[in-house]
């Protein structure tokens, strides 16, 4: 099925793809503005649901919550200092000083001005760059394949600055679960200790849930509210953005589309570089950390720049350039939608229906944004005695009508305490999570290649991409070895300097 | 438990999953030995070398921070144990039934007090789930044993 723009356009404009896309980005900002309810988490809840929508529909759906997530971050972080994402962590370092100082309804406009920006941005050079990568990815053999789902760990991994190797012991676990099931080169059952469920592997979807909603659960078990603090509402209205905004919004739109582009780099790492690249650009450098909207403006721009740039190495290759993208990837397989070529060739109108979507669920949270941003942090007042018992049972619905299977749930369970354990003692879950959904990728990739190469591992260095994927592996593992290096050598100096005192 | 306890039970783990992976591919296939034999014992080994060195960096490192794995000791394990009942009642009553007893159970048993919020929204979230997943979205949710 070749690229039909009008039937697209007439696709998308269909009362229920108009109503997906602002229900999503709606549910999108909501769960976003609820810290501890992530995008990721929300994405594989919805993925269920999908299923008796059709491709589209379903597609236009998670892309609304997708890029509603990503601004919704930025609401508690500026007015509580509690980042409702991980992305909006480095919001929190300016917007929150500036609601302190009376000016939170400023911070919020330069936020969801700034996300727009991002979002738009990224969303239309996703339009443009992502089929001609897709015709690069036709160049890409078995070897190839399992160098990128390697590329793709080891940016997950490289986040990981403390606790390096932890990162790369997870990511490993994450492809040895991911090893269980029915061999795809002979058909032997591995692992699955003669249960059914287990013959096409472990489901990644129950584990996701798991790790990353009952985890969170759990964990807030400990605390009555997820926020103490109360809003006052009437203070941050009315307020206009500050002029010379654009300078910091253009930074953070560019770096967090080019970031977001790196497959496992997230929306996280996306808005620390936009905000240390506004920092070193700023003439008020000092003011950083105390309350300058320049900050905002480019930690936004760059967190919502990512979404686009996730979604290139995603619909291309098949890469998931973060855990939300890494969900997503679950619902386009579902639908039978495997990335490549194909999305923009036989399914160009789902594709291209999904990708213009995304224009304008950056326009309703724009709109719902400047409108009524206040009012959402209320509902990170909501109390965990209610908040608890209601997403587990999202989770637990959301686990089980992935194969409609109660063995699912029982999955999802397992992987929660696994997560909890692992993310207590400073293993990513995230690389988890990422191994067991790149395990396929890398393993079909490897088992090709050296079956064509008749075992010889050459083939890994064959081609000039091969080099310049080994290059990227090392670019993205090499600086946190340093840095762990470095921190070593520091710290021995240090208790050198208080041994000899 | 320090933290560097719990490091090293989960590295040694690791260890000996990576020794096991490692053996049990000898009883792969014989078409498989070079292929995807080959990839697990890739994984295995860079899973026990990973493993060692960082239990070698744990050795030197003087870290005697304790894990804390709960704040709320009681709701922690109540929601735990409520969670797996709520597993066990979907397989026997199905989804209906035990997450009627679930919501308001747990909304009580995590504090809170006021009746009518909880049967409001108890109410509320099961008639939402019915109508989206059920009435909406057709998507079928478990009946259990019992009326299955």
């Amino acid at each position: 099925m070749e690229l039909d723009i009008i039937s697209v356009l007439i696709t998308l404009f269909k009362f229920k793809n108009l109503l997906a896309v602002f229900l999503g980005t709606l549910s999108g900002i909501v769960v976003g503005g609820i810290p501890g309810l992530t995008a990721t988490m929300a994405v594989a809840l919805l993925i269920p649901v999908t299923f008796s929508l059709s491709p589209v529909t379903g597609l236009i759906l998670m892309g609304g919550v997708y890029c509603g997530a990503m601004y919704g971050g930025s609401i508690p972080a500026i007015l509580l200092r509690t980042p409702g994402t991980p992305a909006a962590a480095a919001t929190a370092l300016d917007g929150y000083p500036l609601s302190q100082q009376g000016h939170g309804g400023m911070a919020l406009k330069v936020s969801v001005v700034a996300s727009f920006t991002g979002g738009i941005f990224s969303a239309f050079l996703l339009l443009l760059v992502a089929q001609p990568l897709a015709a690069v990815s036709l160049k890409f053999g078995p070897a190839e394949y399992f160098l990128l789902a390697i590329m793709g760990l080891a940016g997950i991994v490289s986040l990981a600055e403390d606790d390096v190797i932890k990162g790369l012991i997870s990511g490993v676990f994450g492809l040895v679960i991911a090893v269980v099931g029915t061999d795809i080169i002979s058909g032997q059952l591995r692992y699955t200790m003669g249960i059914p469920d287990l013959y096409e592997g472990v489901s990644f979807m129950p584990a996701l849930i798991g790790m990353f909603s009952i985890t969170q659960m759990l964990e807030l078990t400990g605390f009555n509210r997820i926020v103490s603090e109360k809003v006052d509402l009437k203070s941050i209205k009315h307020e206009k953005m500050p002029k010379g905004m654009w300078k910091f919004i253009g930074v953070g739109t560019l770096s967090g589309t080019v970031v977001g582009v790196l497959p496992g780099e997230g929306a996280t790492i996306a808005a620390f570089v936009s905000y240390n690249f506004a920092k070193q650009m700023s003439k008020f450098k000092e003011r950083f950390g105390k309350g300058n909207p320049e900050g905002v403006a480019a930690a936004e721009a760059g967190n919502n720049g990512c979404v686009g740039g996730s979604l290139i190495p995603l619909l291309t290759l098949g890469i998931p350039g973060n855990s939300v993208a890494a969900a997503l990837l679950g619902g386009l397989m579902i639908h039978g939608l495997i990335p490549g070529p194909e999305l923009f060739t036989y399914h160009a109108n789902i594709t291209y229906g999904f990708i213009l979507s995304l224009f304008l669920a950056n326009i309703i949270f724009l709109a719902i944004g400047t409108f009524f941003a206040p009012y959402f942090s209320r509902i990170s007042l909501t109390p965990t005695g209610i908040l608890i018992p209601a997403v587990s049972m999202f989770a637990i619905v959301g686990a089980y009508a992935m194969n409609n299977s109660v063995f699912d749930i029982w999955l999802m369970l397992v992987f929660a305490l696994i997560g909890l354990v692992l993310s207590k003692t400073g293993f990513s879950t995230s690389a988890v999570v990422l191994g067991m959904i790149l395990g396929p990728i890398a393993e079909n990739g490897f088992a090709q290649a050296l079956t064509i190469s008749d075992g010889s591992g050459i083939i890994f260095f064959n081609e000039p991409i091969d080099w310049i994927l080994w290059v990227l592996i090392l670019g993205l593992l090499a600086p946190p070895f340093i840095n762990m290096v470095k921190r070593n050598i520091k710290k021995k100096k240090t208790d050198l300097i208080y041994s000899d005192n | 438990m320090t933290r560097k306890m719990t490091d090293y039970i989960i590295l040694i783990f690791c260890v000996i999953l990576a020794v096991l992976l490692h053996r049990s591919t000898a009883n792969y296939a014989e078409i498989s030995q070079n292929s995807t034999g080959e990839y697990v014992r890739f994984l295995a080994l860079s899973l026990g070398l990973l493993s060692a060195i960082q239990i070698f960096i744990n050795f030197k490192k003087n870290d005697n921070t304790t894990v804390e794995f709960y704040r709320d000791k009681k709701r922690f394990f109540t929601l735990i144990i409520l969670l797996v009942i709520y597993g066990l009642l979907i397989s026997f009553f199905g989804f209906i039934i035990s997450t009627a007893l679930f919501l308001p159970l747990t909304m009580y048993l995590m504090g809170h007090r006021e009746i009518k919020v909880i049967v409001l929204s108890s109410g509320g979230l099961l008639l939402f789930l019915q109508v989206l997943f059920v009435t909406i979205l057709q998507v079928p949710l478990p009946k259990g044993i019992i009326f299955g």
